[in-house]
């Protein structure tokens, strides 16, 4: 079997996919955290290898940057939020964050 | 030199409505009602017109070399013999140009008017609106005699008047709908203001150059009378004289209107005298209108008259669309009835101004108004307006409306006579008595006595001022009491005024003692005037036997004038006071009051002085149109052939030697019916011979007559009022009922489709508005359950709306 | 099995084996020990794919730096009954199976699509005007034209149609076992020659193909692939400056317009960052709860 971009997508499926059901099933915020890194990541490696295999060139490699960049403030911003919701609920379990339900 | 006459006059005339300025808008806003200023102002200002006026006049004697006075008047001395000669004359016309000599113009030079622009408002192609001056020595005297008086009365008035001078004035002849009296502020100042815009007014009249602007300042006159006759508005007799006066000048003043636009379609100017515009300079009115010899230019032209106006250019297309003859001479043309008819309107508009029949019954209504100003408006100036006019627009009159002048005039000073005869009213006689003295006035003018006409109008004016001035000091005197018949005896309580009106009594009356001291006769003003009058009247009824009506009502009635003057002044001033309360309470004017009668006494007595040869006759002399002085023959077309160029003429107009002639023939009647007439007054009201109540009972039908006024209210009652009350009674009924139910109905109508609109609106469009609003609300409050607040159920959503998509999508888009 | 695929399948399992651990796994801590497996094996990948800068920047900033925030926010919560908490099996369970559903979703979508033809879709390739064609083939070289239109004599052409070299020679022989056919037919409109139907081609021979109409100046257009493959710092970094040499180094003429980068976003992301770092420390600054604010 030839190694190709399908079957750098299908890892990066797998990834976004394990982020999503993480995110799913997550009671802990920083569970639901890690979530969102593997669906980033599995984004990137979709746009790295679409770098690799299409005219997109470079340009799939310096949004990738972008988005590890913006990841990591994402998970900075994520985990203060985090933390005080921790202060507040003194658990970090997302299901007791409820008060915003209809 | 000459244009300062013009200037001064100017001056004389523009003072008044800078203090008319001054006085309404400072009065209005001064603090107090006591204050005296204003009528300091206008005093200044009139008596200042009167300075310059007189200024002009000595202005005007030295350019003109005081020829006026130095020159003998052309026929005042001429032998008897020589006027039988003249009146053998045939045409006069002709003739008329061997009595004025070639040099007439350098001989005559004080005859010559000034006239010019002052200021020139707009020009409408050949329309030239200005505001032009005509100055000859007519306009002079009228100047000095109307600031003159006008002087005396406002001095007269400072004390009048004086109790307007404060914050609260009581009118007790008012009341409220409460019933009573009405309280208002003092109003001397507003007084004072109309009665200098009445002279600003009055002033303008006499000055202007053209006919459009004397209708301008005709009718600002009648605005001032207005105002002055509702002074006391609050009065309901008083707001309705006024209305009344108004109304009626109205009627005059369409006919004036008429006669405006005749002259402007046809002569193209409204300028009197010689008119520029442009480099062009056009003849005025009567250059057009008459020759040097003072002659209508009247022609046969195609079967009707036609006069020719000369010195005129006809507009080209005028001239080729009338007759070829017109287009050769280029000359305008009027028919000549036409020129009656403008006639007829001018004299209109002064029949209406000068009270004079059928309009006469506003102006004993007028007296509602102040006493000074019946003195100033409705005797001595305004209402001599009319025949000033009729004066100044003698060149544009025909023979024909110069007849119906003189039996208006006729009709007038009879009737007024008579009426006054039976008024007890003191206010009321004397306006009665006005009413006549402008009917002689127009008589004068009428049968051809020009001069003597205005003679009339100048002496009258002083001596009826004086006479209303004193009548005033006595209603002050007794406190607001005008009715005679409770007075009495008064000659002892106030002498000054007794005997003041005793001139004036004397001087209406014509009374004279019947012999020359030192080649004057021995007689007041009104004697002389009257006296012109009568004997004009008396010679054109030699000429015209078949008008001898203008002859003797004139002459009865200068009888019954001298009966109900002395009337008066025994009722007012002589016998045993008839109402001790009132007597007892009348006191002599103050001296701001009598001064001023006392001034108007003189001129009374003295301002006609020498008569005929006198300087003021000899100065109204100077203006006196060419060709009156010739007189001229009555053309009977149904006699005589008629020359296919002369026209025809009615009557014939008695030359100035002719009236001569038979001046002391006149003077003896007129000298004999006046003595009459005050004897008779004498014995029935002093002597008491017989009792006047006696001979009002006898002739209870024809007393009731008069005291109704000859039922002409009530005939112009029956006649117009009550018809114009019907149909405006009508018309409301139309309104109220037709139009305002055709209003109704659209109002309706709107209402009923705005209540289904209304219906409309609430049930479907709010409905719909309602049903969307509530779907969504219900809608959001079924989907509320979704928002559990759980996120990882929101993850699980996206998660399944991402797959929903796409299962959609291979659904609906399969590959 | 070359190498290359070899170390593919390693890296692929670890990245996906540890992301499905991750979710598996109960444990907080474990569960970022997991996460570190996952990222790394995915920066193995970025490297094998040529993004060299890319895969140090994951390494770096991921696994060294916001898998460290992680467990620092790990040790801070974690307290006593909280660090584990369980999801039920149920959850799991549905959340599982949607989350293959999906997954077969992504997988159906990239089996479904032919990549190699979109990628010269992309670049215009696929469908080239008859002239232009025709213009090119005259200079072609035989191995070229019988490449291009698929005679089908079995030569080996393989010289001329060699512009690789790392991966060629298996790449060559792939193309000839698979690409027996012509790569283009004539349109029914003939008017345009297209991708032959059916057609998939390696990575080897699009790279061929479009480095084959690269080298015809007349094509106005930039490689779809960088001939020197990685090295990518100094390009990145030039983007980041605005300039992009990787593309218009190669460019037909001079008075083509030049490439942009990315310098303005550059800017937006550094002020983001800053922004986002005080956001952050302002947001997890300690605070001193009052008892009345307890509810």
């Amino acid at each position: 079997m030839q190694i190709g971009l399908s079957e750098y997508l299908i890892v990066g499926a797998v990834l976004f996919v394990a982020g999503v059901v993480c995110m799913a099933t997550k009671r802990n915020g920083i569970g639901v955290l890690m979530g969102v890194e593997l669906v980033l990541n599995g984004a990137n490696v979709n746009f790295v290898a679409f770098a690799r295999y299409t005219p997109l060139g470079l340009d799939g490699q310096i949004i990738s940057l972008f988005v590890i960049v913006l990841a990591a403030a994402e998970a900075a911003v994520a985990l203060a939020i985090a933390l005080n919701f921790y202060n507040n609920h003194m658990t970090i379990d997302v299901d007791r964050g409820d008060q915003l339900k209809g | 030199m000459l244009d300062w006459i013009w200037i001064l006059l100017t001056a004389a005339w523009l003072l008044p409505l800078l203090g008319f300025a001054v006085e309404v808008f400072g009065g209005y806003w001064q603090q107090s009602r006591r204050d005296r200023t204003p009528a300091l102002i206008a005093v200044a200002c009139i008596g200042a017109g009167f300075v310059l006026s007189v200024a002009a006049f000595i202005i005007w004697g030295s350019e003109t070399h005081w020829g006026v006075f130095a020159a003998e008047p052309e026929h005042g001395d001429v032998p008897a013999q020589q006027a039988v000669e003249d009146t053998t004359r045939e045409a006069a016309a002709e003739d008329a140009s061997e009595l004025q000599p070639a040099d007439a113009g350098q001989q005559h030079s004080y005859r010559k008017a000034i006239s010019g622009t002052i200021y020139t408002l707009a020009r409408f192609g050949d329309l030239k609106l200005s505001i032009d001056y005509y100055v000859d020595s007519l306009t002079l005297v009228m100047f000095m005699m109307v600031t003159l008086i006008a002087t005396c009365i406002h001095i007269f008035a400072l004390g009048y008047m004086s109790d307007e001078l404060t914050d609260e004035y009581v009118d007790h002849q008012a009341h409220t709908a409460g019933g009573d009296h009405v309280h208002r502020p003092g109003r001397y100042y507003l007084f004072f203001s109309y009665m200098s815009l009445f002279c600003f007014s009055m002033l303008g009249l006499v000055l202007a150059g053209n006919i459009f602007q004397v209708f301008i300042f005709w009718e600002l006159v009648g605005i001032c009378s207005y105002l002055l006759i509702g002074f006391y508005v609050e009065r309901h007799s008083a707001s309705t004289a006024a209305n009344k006066a108004f109304i009626m000048n109205r009627v005059g003043d369409f006919g004036f209107l008429i006669g405006l636009m005749v002259i402007w379609t046809y002569f193209g100017t409204f300028s009197l005298g010689p008119e520029t515009i442009g480099d062009e300079t056009r003849p005025g009115i009567f250059a057009m209108v008459r020759n040097a010899e003072g002659g209508l230019d009247i022609r046969n032209e195609s079967g009707s008259p036609v006069v020719h106006l000369n010195g005129s250019v006809a507009e080209a297309d005028d001239a080729g669309a009338a007759d070829g003859e017109a287009a050769v001479t280029a000359e305008r043309t009027i028919p000549y009835w036409l020129l009656v008819v403008a006639g007829l309107g001018v004299f209109a508009g002064c029949i209406g101004k000068s009270a004079q029949f059928p309009l006469q019954t506003w102006l004993p209504d007028a007296m509602e108004g102040p006493t000074p100003v019946s003195a100033l408006v409705h005797s001595a100036t305004m209402v001599a307006a009319g025949v000033y006019l009729a004066g100044r627009f003698y060149p544009v009159f025909t023979p024909d409306v110069l007849l119906v002048m003189s039996y208006v005039g006729c009709i007038t000073l009879f009737l007024a006579a008579t009426i006054a005869v039976v008024a007890t009213d003191i206010k009321r006689v004397l306006a009665y008595s006005t009413i006549s003295q402008l009917g002689y006035m127009m008589l004068g003018i009428g049968v051809a006595g020009w001069a003597a006409g205005l003679f009339h109008l100048i002496t009258h004016a002083f001596f009826k001022s004086l006479m209303f001035l004193c009548s005033g000091s006595v209603i002050i005197g007794c406190h607001h009491e005008q009715e005679m018949p409770r007075m009495g005896g008064l000659r002892r309580k106030m002498p000054i005024t007794a005997y003041t009106m005793l001139v004036g009594v004397i001087a209406i009356s014509g009374l004279a003692i019947p012999f020359t001291i030192l080649g004057m006769k021995l007689a007041f003003s009104g004697y002389h005037s009257k006296d012109a009058i009568v004997a004009t009247a008396l010679a054109f009824n030699y000429k015209n036997p078949v008008h001898f009506l203008l002859f003797l009502v004139p002459l009865v009635t200068a009888g019954i004038t001298a009966f109900y003057m002395f009337r008066l002044w025994f009722y007012t001033f002589c016998g045993e006071p008839r109402d001790r309360h009132i007597y007892d309470h009348a006191h002599e004017s103050p001296r701001v009051m009598t001064l001023p009668l006392i001034v108007l006494a003189v001129f009374a007595a003295g301002v006609a002085v020498g008569g005929e040869g006198g300087p003021l006759y000899r100065m109204l002399l100077a203006s006196e149109p060419a060709g009156v002085d010739v007189g001229s023959e009555a053309i009977d077309p149904t006699v005589a052939f008629i020359p296919e160029d002369v026209g025809y003429a009615l009557v014939g107009q008695p030359a100035r030697a002719e009236i001569h002639s038979v001046h002391a023939q006149a003077g003896a009647f007129a000298l004999i019916a006046a003595a009459a007439g005050a004897v008779l007054a004498f014995l029935l009201y002093v002597v008491r011979v017989v009792d006047p109540g006696e001979i009002k009972r006898q002739v209870g039908g024809l007393y009731r007559f008069l005291i109704e006024k000859w039922h002409f209210d009530t005939l112009y009652d029956v006649a117009f009022v009550r018809p114009v009350h019907r149909v405006a009674a009508a018309l409301a009924w139309f309104d109220r009922v037709v139009i305002d139910g055709i209003l109704h109905w659209f109002a309706n109508t709107s209402v009923r489709i705005a209540s289904w609109d209304r219906k409309v609106d609430e049930g479907l469009v709010d409905g719909l508005v309602n049903l969307v609003g509530n779907v969504t609300f219900r809608v959001g409050r079924s989907l509320r359950a979704v928002q559990t607040g759980q996120l990882r159920q929101y993850i699980m959503f996206i998660a399944l709306g991402v797959l929903s998509l796409f299962v959609l999508q291979f659904i609906f888009f399969p590959r | 099995m070359t190498a290359h695929d070899v170390i593919f399948w390693i890296l692929a399992l670890g990245a996906g084996a540890g992301a499905i651990a991750v979710v598996l796994t109960q444990n907080v801590v474990r569960m970022a020990f997991w996460l570190v497996v996952s990222l790394g094996s995915t920066a193995g990948l970025f490297f094998l794919l040529h993004a060299d800068f890319v895969a140090a920047t994951q390494l770096l900033i991921y696994v060294g730096g916001t898998v460290v925030l992680l467990i620092f926010g790990v040790m801070l919560t974690a307290r006593g009954p909280y660090v584990r908490i369980r999801s039920s099996t149920a959850e799991l369970f549905v959340s599982g199976g949607l989350g293959l559903l999906v997954f077969f979703m992504f997988y159906a979508a990239i089996t479904g699509v032919d990549w190699n033809r979109s990628t010269l879709a992309v670049a215009d390739l696929a469908a080239i005007p008859r002239d232009r064609f025709e213009e090119r083939l005259d200079d072609a070289t035989a191995a070229e034209r019988e490449l291009l239109l698929g005679h089908a004599e079995h030569e080996p052409a393989a010289d001329a149609a060699e512009p690789h070299g790392d991966e060629g020679r298996e790449s060559t022989a792939g193309h000839h076992d698979e690409a027996a056919g012509p790569f283009y037919v004539l349109d029914e409109d003939a008017n345009v020659y297209r991708l032959a139907p059916a057609q998939r081609l390696t990575t080897v021979q699009r790279d061929y193909l479009a480095g084959f109409w690269k080298a015809d100046d007349r094509m106005n257009r930039p490689p779809g692939i960088d001939k020197r493959e990685g090295g990518t710092a100094r390009p990145i970094g030039f983007s980041f400056l605005g300039a992009r040499p990787d593309r218009d180094l190669g460019r037909a003429s001079a008075d083509a317009k030049l490439s942009t980068g990315y310098l303005l976003p550059f800017e937006i992301v550094s002020v983001h960052l800053l922004v986002v770092l005080i956001g952050a420390a302002y947001l997890a600054r300690a605070k001193r709860r009052k008892p009345a604010d307890e509810t």
